[in-house]
């Protein structure tokens, strides 16, 4: 176990200071940080309403309200699919973009028409509770943004001098507090496309990951077979004590990847759109979590013992580089059939692409968007993919030690077979 | 106390080709031990037997008196043929990574690496990386490598191949302080003369057989002709017993063959008592080494594998 230690700790340090992966690692996330907010800056994102806000005087000077310098492009969205309101707090007379409807029925029909894309409802008790509650019709980033309606809200309630604690809380935080409501079956409908979505990202996520990851340790693989310091590590440790310790390695890297990713993407999304993840209608179980996590881990892990058994097969990383098409391709075909997905996730195949373990990470994530899959097939399912993940880590542990010192080509499939039978 | 190595009949086969052929021989511990073989004869495979990187299909080997196991491989240091070195990183974390992995402590392995690389003349270089050394130095870190966690054992592959004379020295005396302090040697190599100036006793393999065996200098006397080397003056044709004179290239030295009947110490006396001949030199004419392995290498000598006074290992490891 010390030996696994040993080389995970090399390696580990080893890559993560390799130019490449700190560049993209590191470089895209804060590339893509610098970019954003170069952009929002250039688009006058922070700008002072009051004093130089286009005409908003029943601003204060110095209020700054997030999202009003997207209030131009918005609108451009809104005059496409504008957005309702109905006050019973008496704040607002009008706000600019936004339509005016005296009942909620009147702005729900208007909404069911396709008239507006969402509408707001300021109950009569707002200055007490803080809360506005908003309708929608479906999930779509770019045509909900809460500035107009949050700039006359608050430019009404800085006239005023009998706010609540929750108010002056919200107003200090220059925000609103909007409660989300899905509009019968399109809200359900929302909400699956969301999940989709969602799904989407997190299948991308994976691959990009396993992909950009394994490829680490299939190249560490053929570094050392080529600068044959190989032979010099299998006379210090077992075959596969080394091949783990770069896996762990390998896939410590793609997970701190991942996060870093992840961790900017989510920080980017909340700086894009003032909508909270449950405003866009998204709801995880603890159940899909938990599938999401089991997926990704042992994917990851069937798909790095796939390209560890090609690092041990190959002489050179362009050999590889050719291979690794072989695993792609295939592990892809769940985009190919998406469609099957989202119309009939619980059709034979769906379930069987959720069964064959190179398919099984992306189709299941899928299917666990769209409908709820039985918790018998995801635990067959899982069993699968760990199964034949520990059959793959054993077959590239003894392809590594059979072939590794043997021969200076690659070998083809009949001698593949020969080799898992040869005494090494 | 038993051998540091002991192999018994091992046999190794490729498809149809066998790279080792049953292989017998054993290595005594605290000897410097010479494997000699053309390319391809199998000595790299007979390693990696021993070493337990690839395993024999027939026969046994023992290593530091036992089985090869996890734990021996901490015992034992190995300079492989073909060098392998990270060339992107540090000399001193490589050098300690590879310590590390024999069971050092990663900080007393970076304090031995920086001492072994100021005896190898690298100290400058200990944060430096292998893409920035010569080949030699290059060579000189591997060496480094091998012996970072003091082995009892030492498994060479051509420790000298890419170095100039004066590396070669420091190499060839940190071999040599090594053996002093008890470390068993194997080496794998082609300069005959570090042979037979290091070696104890030579193994030599010929497309995968054993054919030559023992201690160096009965291997090279086993190998003399009937015949002596002298320098002075006189008729050496006319000696008794004398059936062939040959000088050499610059006619100082003169070999001198002998019939069976004659030994060289009755020519030796004939010398010594003849007023006609003036001796300035007299010698046994033993071949070097060089000839031996490349008349065996040829295939004259398939021969010396079965000769009477070729040292035996005549019981099986345990």
């Amino acid at each position: 176990m010390s030996k696994i230690w040993t080389v995970f700790r090399f390696e580990f340090f080893r890559q993560v200071l390799r130019r490449g992966y700190g560049l993209i690692t590191f470089g895209v996330p804060i590339a893509a940080i610098a970019l954003f907010f170069l952009l929002r800056a250039l688009s006058g994102g922070n700008v002072e309403v009051g004093a130089t806000g286009g005409g908003r005087s029943d601003l204060p000077p110095g209020v700054n309200i997030p999202g009003a310098g997207n209030v131009s492009e918005d609108s451009l969205i809104a005059q496409a699919r504008p957005m309702g309101f109905v006050d019973y707090s008496g704040l607002l007379t009008s706000v600019p973009t936004l339509i005016r409807y005296q009942t909620p029925e009147q702005a729900l029909a208007a909404l069911q028409k396709g008239e507006i894309s969402a509408y707001y409802v300021i109950a009569e008790d707002y200055l007490q509770t803080g809360k506005v509650e908003a309708f929608y019709e479906r999930f779509n980033l770019g045509s909900i943004s809460d500035a107009p309606l949050q700039q006359a809200l608050l430019g009404a309630l800085l006239k005023r001098t009998d706010l609540s604690p929750q108010l002056l809380v919200l107003l200090q935080a220059r925000t609103l507090d909007i409660v989300p409501n899905a509009i019968g079956e399109a809200a359900s409908q929302a909400t699956e496309n969301t999940n989709l979505i969602l799904a989407y990202l997190f299948a991308m996520l994976l691959l990009f990951t396993v992909f950009t990851t394994s490829g680490y340790l299939m190249q560490s693989l053929m570094e050392e077979k080529e600068n044959r310091a190989v032979e010099v590590l299998l006379s210090s440790l077992r075959p596969r004590d080394l091949l783990f310790g770069k896996f762990l390695a390998m896939s410590a890297l793609g997970l701190l990847q991942m996060v870093l990713w992840l961790g900017t993407a989510i920080f980017l999304l909340g700086q894009a759109v003032s909508l909270s993840a449950d405003l866009i209608g998204l709801t995880i179980t603890t159940e899909q979590l938990i599938v999401l996590v089991a997926y990704f881990v042992l994917g990851y892990l069937f798909f790095g013992s796939l390209y560890a058994i090609i690092g041990a097969l190959m002489t050179n990383a362009r050999e590889g580089a050719q291979f690794s098409a072989v695993i792609v391709l295939p592990a892809m075909i769940p985009f190919y059939v998406a469609v099957s997905f989202v119309n009939t996730p619980n059709a034979p195949l769906p379930v069987i692409l959720s069964m064959i373990p190179i398919t099984s990470p992306l189709a299941m994530t899928l299917r666990a968007a769209v409908t709820i899959v039985p918790w018998g097939e995801v635990l067959l399912s899982l069993a699968l993919l760990g199964g034949t993940t520990l059959g793959f880590v054993w077959l590239a542990a003894r392809l590594f030690r059979v072939n590794t010192l043997l021969s200076g080509r690659a070998p083809k499939l009949r001698d593949v077979l020969r080799l898992v039978r040869e005494r090494a | 106390m038993t051998n540091a190595i002991e192999v018994y009949g091992i046999t190794k086969r490729y498809g149809q080709k066998a790279a080792v052929d049953e292989v017998t021989f054993e290595v005594k511990r605290g000897e410097i031990f010479s494997m000699l073989g053309p390319n391809g004869a199998g000595k790299t495979t007979t390693i990696r037997m021993i070493l337990d990187i690839i395993k024999p299909d027939s026969g046994k080997i023992s290593v530091l008196g036992a089985p090869f196991s996890e734990a021996t491989k901490a015992r034992l240091g190995y300079l492989p043929e073909e060098r392998g070195l990270y060339k992107n990183v540090a000399l001193v974390e490589m050098l300690g990574y590879f310590g590390a992995l024999k069971g050092m402590n990663r900080r007393a392995a970076e304090q031995r690496a920086a001492k072994l690389l100021d005896e190898l003349d690298l100290g400058a270089y200990k944060k430096g990386k292998v893409r920035e050394l010569s080949r030699g130095m290059s060579q000189k870190v591997q060496f480094a490598a091998t012996i970072i966690h003091q082995p009892e054992l030492l498994i060479i592959d051509e420790p000298f191949a890419g170095l100039d004379p004066v590396n070669t020295e420091i190499i060839k005396n940190m071999i040599f302080r090594l053996r002093s302090e008890g470390a068993t040697v194997v080496m794998s190599i082609h300069e005959m003369h570090q042979v037979e100036e290091m070696a104890d006793r030579l193994l030599m393999i010929h497309q995968g057989r054993r054919v030559l065996y023992g201690e160096v200098d009965e291997v090279r006397h086993r190998y003399a002709e009937n015949a002596v080397i002298v320098s002075g003056q006189g008729d050496w044709a006319a000696l008794r017993g004398v059936i062939g004179v040959q000088p050499d290239e610059n006619g100082r030295n003169i070999t001198l063959r002998l019939d069976d009947q004659t030994t060289p110490d009755q020519i030796m006396a004939m010398l010594a008592n003849d007023p006609n001949y003036s001796i300035r030199s007299f010698a046994l004419a033993v071949p070097r080494l060089n000839d031996i392995f490349i008349r065996v290498a040829g295939g004259e000598a398939k021969i010396a594998a079965s000769a009477p006074n070729v040292a035996e290992v005549r019981h099986e490891p345990a």
